[in-house]
């Protein structure tokens, strides 16, 4: 990817958009796909701007949804506002309902983890890791989240090194999981699909051989073919 | 996730909320201007949302303007056009000029070497 591409759309994307919008039997020739890549570019920017004039104008520091909805009135494309406002509302729904998993399974985390300490039979410690499990993946999801950066991930691998005692493992994992998520942070299905592969890392620590492994074996192997 | 899914879904009362760009992509571009501090993960999802919009608008204006010169293929002059008649796309216009004449753009040349 040279350097130019990496501020631009894939060009991809925006033709896939652009098919979806003209009848079927519509064409697009070269220089037309590249004026329309580099529109879209200029569009983010001089919407970005323009808010950013708004974000300022009310000296707040971080740009937010009312100064994009503020920026569209101004550059008179107000007539993409109310499509925009009721994604935004099940955008807003979806979050809520992942940080509310989340700080629920945070409790019950600490709990599960209180139990293993204290060293119970093979079967309970076997029970404690299947909730432990659950939880992790849903937490580790929920930093995806909220940060995209990768740096947030890293930390969480930290964590997980510390516990564990085979690092090669981890690490190849964590080659995968930085791949994927430059791919593709965003889309949600993918994120459970990286939720699943988390978890099986999880998994791995606690050194028990079940069928789990091999069945992770296979996920893993969907993941790359997804 | 083809296109098609989503168009199709956005007719369903369910508002899209799955964008086609990365928006990794989008926050990226949108750092691109030195005085943007922050932006929230709003923020970059609205961006991004209306970036399609405004293309799936921008391509049936460029499409109809093709076939009302009885042409099924977008060109770069549909688009010229399109941006010159529309004043909400004058922002384009320094990167989508109208073509001039080869001949044209050599007058203009010397008339402005003429000048200074």
């Amino acid at each position: 990817m040279s350097s130019i591409e990496e501020f631009e759309l894939p060009k991809a994307c925006v033709m896939r958009v652009i098919k979806a919008a003209l009848p079927d039997n519509a064409l697009i020739n070269k220089e037309a796909k590249v004026v329309m890549t580099k529109s879209a570019t200029i569009f983010i920017n001089y919407l970005t701007a323009t808010a950013n004039d708004v974000t300022k104008s009310t000296n707040k520091k971080i740009l937010s949804a009312n100064d994009i909805f503020a920026a569209l009135d101004t550059l008179e494309f107000d007539e993409f506002s109310d499509k925009l406002r009721d994604a935004l509302e099940e955008y807003r729904k979806i979050q809520k309902l992942k940080s509310k998993r989340t700080q629920q399974n945070k409790k019950d985390n600490n709990d599960s983890k209180s139990s293993k300490n204290k060293g119970k039979s093979k079967e309970n410690n076997e029970e404690g890791e299947e909730e432990e499990v659950e939880n992790e993946d849903v937490t580790i999801d929920s930093d995806n989240d909220t940060d995209i950066n990768v740096e947030d991930d890293d930390d969480d691998n930290k964590e997980e090194e510390e516990e564990e005692i085979e690092e090669e493992e981890a690490e190849e994992e964590e080659v995968e999981d930085n791949e994927n998520d430059n791919e593709n942070e965003n889309e949600v299905e993918k994120e459970k699909a990286n939720k699943n592969r988390k978890s099986k890392k999880s998994h791995k620590h606690s050194k028990l051989v079940s069928e789990s492994d091999a069945e992770s074996f296979s996920d893993s192997e969907s993941e790359a073919d997804s | 996730m083809s296109g098609k899914e989503e168009s199709s879904s956005k007719k369903r009362s369910l508002p899209q909320t799955t964008t086609s760009f990365p928006l990794a992509r989008v926050k990226r571009i949108m750092k691109e201007d030195k005085d943007v501090i922050q932006c929230s993960n709003e923020s970059v999802f609205l961006v991004s949302l209306a970036t399609e919009y405004f293309l799936k608008y921008f391509a049936k204006k460029s499409y109809g303007q093709s076939q009302s010169d009885k042409r099924r293929t977008v060109t770069y002059k549909d688009i010229a056009k399109v941006v010159k008649n529309i004043d909400q796309l004058e922002f384009l216009s320094d990167v989508v000029p109208e073509t001039i004449p080869f001949k044209k753009a050599l007058q203009k040349q010397k008339e402005i070497k003429g000048l200074n």
